[in-house]
């Protein structure tokens, strides 16, 4: 499901869950004293749902706060054309768009298997992620303008799968950064790369 | 129900975690022994070389392959010997993960009109030397 989706989804829930104030609300524009003993526990029963409603929001628009203070990295591997065992660099830059105290950068190489199932009348998906090789980059503070910069040598394991796409089933490779900001929401950004069947040499 | 007694004999190949792996691209060949307990007027035998996945996803095969080995009348209690030959493709190899497995198998089809094909499956690893194959195989698989 798709951010918007998610917006989407958690507004309509949150209305949806609403639906006991409306009671209470038309009483008071109205000018009436509410019977607040009638009242109260529908009020307060709606009150967990609306948590809910607006915890997905929040789950939607997360990255896009995280985003406001750290650009898109540019990520780079050094071949396009990687085989089991083979070894690469990775180049890794982002900028600051203002001054971020990060506490600390994890870059993890993950073999993703991605299934699509039906579940009744619904399609749905599933992710399993092993890592298969993870890095820190230390913190420090950025000013605004300034970049991490960094490069790192990795390694795809020889004696894993390659990447394999079918139309439910789907084994990928991803590099993920992960970038812990300090009071901020972590940013994440996911780069896929292409593991060929083949065994380096 | 209609029976048929199914034995594959396949030809190369390395002994590897109960089963027998062979390298992509190369060639499966070998021969599949068919005994009828009836005369079967069949449309087809058909020795097919597939993959598909199983797991929590819903499932995807494919047929890398496929010959028609025999047409007309099997012959009651006599033996039937198809072979078969067949080049391996580059992908996708043989695979056991957290949901998806991905199984390769020979497949012999007795196409009957209006009635229950029998079928045999032979399941095979398709994995390069040195590959880590964690595949499990169920050597009962093997029989018709």
């Amino acid at each position: 499901m798709g951010r918007g989706c998610l917006i989407l989804f958690g507004a309509v829930w949150i209305l949806f869950s609403c639906i006991f104030l409306f009671g209470p609300l038309g009483i008071l524009l109205a000018g009436s004293k509410p019977n607040w003993m009638t009242v109260l526990p529908s009020a307060l029963f709606s009150l967990p749902f609306i948590a809910v409603g607006l915890a997905i929001i929040a789950y939607a628009v997360l990255p896009w706060i995280s985003a406001m203070r750290v650009s898109k990295p540019a990520i780079t591997v050094s071949s396009a054309s990687l085989s089991l065992g083979d070894s690469f660099t990775i180049a890794y830059s982002q900028m600051f768009k203002s001054r971020t105290e990060v506490k600390g950068v994890k870059f993890s190489l993950l073999q993703r298997e991605t299934v699509v199932y039906q579940s009744g009348d619904s399609v749905a998906t599933a992710h399993h992620d092993e890592t298969a090789a993870e890095f820190e980059y230390p913190g420090q503070r950025y000013e605004a303008g300034d970049s991490l910069v960094f490069s790192r040598n990795m390694e795809i394991p020889r004696d894993w799968m390659h990447s394999f796409r079918s139309t439910h089933n789907s084994v990928t490779w991803l590099l993920q950064a992960k970038v812990n900001i300090a009071g901020w929401p972590d940013y994440r950004e996911d780069f896929e790369i292409q593991v060929l069947p083949s065994l380096a040499r | 129900m209609t029976s048929v007694d199914f034995q594959w004999n396949v030809l190369g190949g390395e002994s590897a975690d109960g089963g027998t792996r062979f390298d992509p691209g190369s060639t499966l060949e070998g021969t599949v022994i068919l005994t009828p307990q009836t005369d079967l007027n069949c449309s087809g035998v058909k020795i097919r070389l597939e993959w598909h996945t199983e797991g929590r996803g819903d499932r995807d095969r494919k047929t890398a392959g496929e010959i028609v080995a025999f047409r007309g009348v099997l012959p009651g209690g006599q033996l039937v010997v198809l072979p078969f030959r067949f080049t391996l493709p580059s992908q996708p190899w043989s695979y056991s993960g957290f949901y998806i497995n991905i199984l390769w198998e020979l497949v012999a089809d007795v196409d009957l009109p209006l009635a229950i094909n029998p079928k045999s499956r032979y399941p095979i690893l398709l994995r390069p030397q040195g590959a880590y194959i964690s595949q499990a195989l169920n050597p009962e698989d093997r029989s018709g």
